[in-house]
């Protein structure tokens, strides 16, 4: 197997047409628990990090976003009530089984009229060029095979001024919290998700993919070189999470 | 860490939510709120940093914690300990803090007087943000805390007065202050007879010489 085609599932390195398959594994088998899990994990501190990333993404009445990796529909839904019945979200995700969970609840929650779904792959986005004053990438874009090449699909669908926002899990600034935070996510997380959701593996693979998405910096590069500007990051929770912001110049 | 915007952001959002909870089963308050549309109050504290831009609408107020409100009407700014001192008091006064304000002071009262009146639940908000098991956790905790200090700060207010009359002696207890100004009363009263009675006598001789 050539280092060219082959990625990484975790600490696990598979063939680059291997990881879409297992990562569609992993999301499938959460799908249903996804919302009590993340507010587990978190202690409900990720509807923080959400709503800190709606704030900067400035989306007003009558814009369009696309929310890719939209999952259970969070931010689809803030971004529903901010554009108003001029504005349009297209809620987006590779996964069906988080697609349809995302729909279900939305729809329950009455949020409907002015939000589409849609199940679309990040690297190859099925939208004109130029479509969307935002886009934004809640805990998706580690799960992407070609980060780069989904980096250049999202500038070619945002409008010219448009911004792109990606919140993710990032490396801790502080080496103690680092260690606290790898004893966490190693021995209590996947315990955690054998408990609640019956699947040890899935939180494991969560946890080793968190340490092998790039770092802050290192993802700040990887947008300036896929042509975005004036992009900066903001950590959260001691750097554990952070967002990163671009314009499409 | 303290400066962490996540921080910022949730005392934001449990701010929010908290506030337009109260102000949605309180339909007179949102009426009087309408006055105020489209106002911009910012909050600037010192140590930990932490900027809230508090925007009010026709139905609601909401709390943005990115600092992207140039024309704020009001800027309160202070120190963190100095906000803290506020809370839980139903009547204060900014001019005894080391609080700034800058902008519409008028705007600032205004607001006081439309949100006295409100009471706020802070459960449902803290569910909301932390999901439902932890959220419930923490706000049963912060009822308990709130509701020990109360215990305790009565206590206090009881037992402070008891040290001081009682057990010091250090001031007149409420019974001898009230029989003081019983005897003050009297003698008040008593010298305001004789002055009578002096006026009186006065007025008689003054009718004799004639």
């Amino acid at each position: 197997m050539s280092e060219k085609n082959t990625t990484h599932f975790g600490y696990e390195q598979v063939n680059t047409d291997e990881k879409a398959g297992r990562v569609a594994g992993v999301f499938h088998s959460v799908a249903a628990k996804y919302d009590i899990m993340n507010d587990l994990m978190s202690a409900g501190a990720h509807r923080i990090w959400k709503r800190f990333t709606i704030e900067l993404s400035g989306v007003r009445p009558g814009n369009t976003v696309l929310d890719i990796a939209g999952g259970t529909g969070d931010l689809s839904r803030k971004f529903s009530e901010l554009v108003g019945d001029k504005g349009r979200v297209v809620l987006a995700d590779i996964n069906d089984s988080m697609l349809n969970v995302g729909r279900d609840k939305l729809t329950d929650l009455g949020v409907a009229g002015n939000i589409s779904f849609a199940q679309a792959d990040a690297q190859y986005l099925p939208f004109p060029d130029n479509t969307f004053d935002c886009i934004t990438i809640a805990f998706g874009l580690r799960n992407v095979t070609d980060k780069d090449l989904a980096l250049r699909s999202m500038l070619r669908v945002l409008k010219p001024g448009g911004r792109l926002l990606v919140l993710e899990f990032s490396k801790p600034s502080n080496p103690l919290f680092a260690k606290i935070y790898d004893t966490y996510s190693f021995s209590i997380l996947p315990k955690i998700g054998k408990l609640i959701a019956n699947d040890e593996d899935s939180y494991r693979y969560l946890a080793e993919s968190i340490r092998m998405h790039p770092d802050q910096e290192t993802l700040k590069s990887m947008m300036d070189n896929a042509g975005f500007s004036q992009t900066k990051y903001y950590n959260m929770t001691g750097g554990a999470v952070a967002v990163h912001k671009g314009y499409k110049p | 860490m303290l400066n962490d915007p996540s921080i910022s952001t949730a005392i934001g959002l449990i701010l929010e939510k908290s506030l337009n909870t109260a102000l949605r089963y309180d339909p007179a308050t949102r009426v009087k709120l309408q006055t105020l549309n489209s106002k911009i109050v910012k909050l600037s504290c010192h140590s930990p940093n932490i900027e809230l831009t508090f925007f009010i609408t026709d139905e609601e107020i909401r709390v943005s914690a990115i600092d992207d409100a140039n024309d704020a009407d009001v800027i309160i700014s202070g120190e963190a300990s100095e906000f803290l001192s506020l809370l839980g008091q139903s009547t204060y006064s900014l001019s005894d803090l080391n609080i700034e304000i800058s902008g519409k002071v008028s705007l600032l009262n205004q607001i006081q007087t439309i949100l006295s009146d409100v009471e706020i639940d802070w459960e449902e908000p803290l569910t909301e943000i932390l999901g439902v098991v932890p959220g419930h956790a923490l706000a049963e905790s912060l009822r308990s805390s709130f509701s020990w200090v109360k215990k305790q700060s009565n206590s206090v207010k009881q037992a402070i007065p008891e040290l001081l009359t009682e057990e010091l002696r250090a001031v007149p207890s409420e019974t001898e202050l009230n029989h003081f100004y019983q005897e003050v009363d009297q003698l008040s009263s008593a010298s305001q007879r004789i002055d009578a009675r002096i006026q009186r006598i006065k007025q008689t001789l003054v009718t004799k010489q004639i």
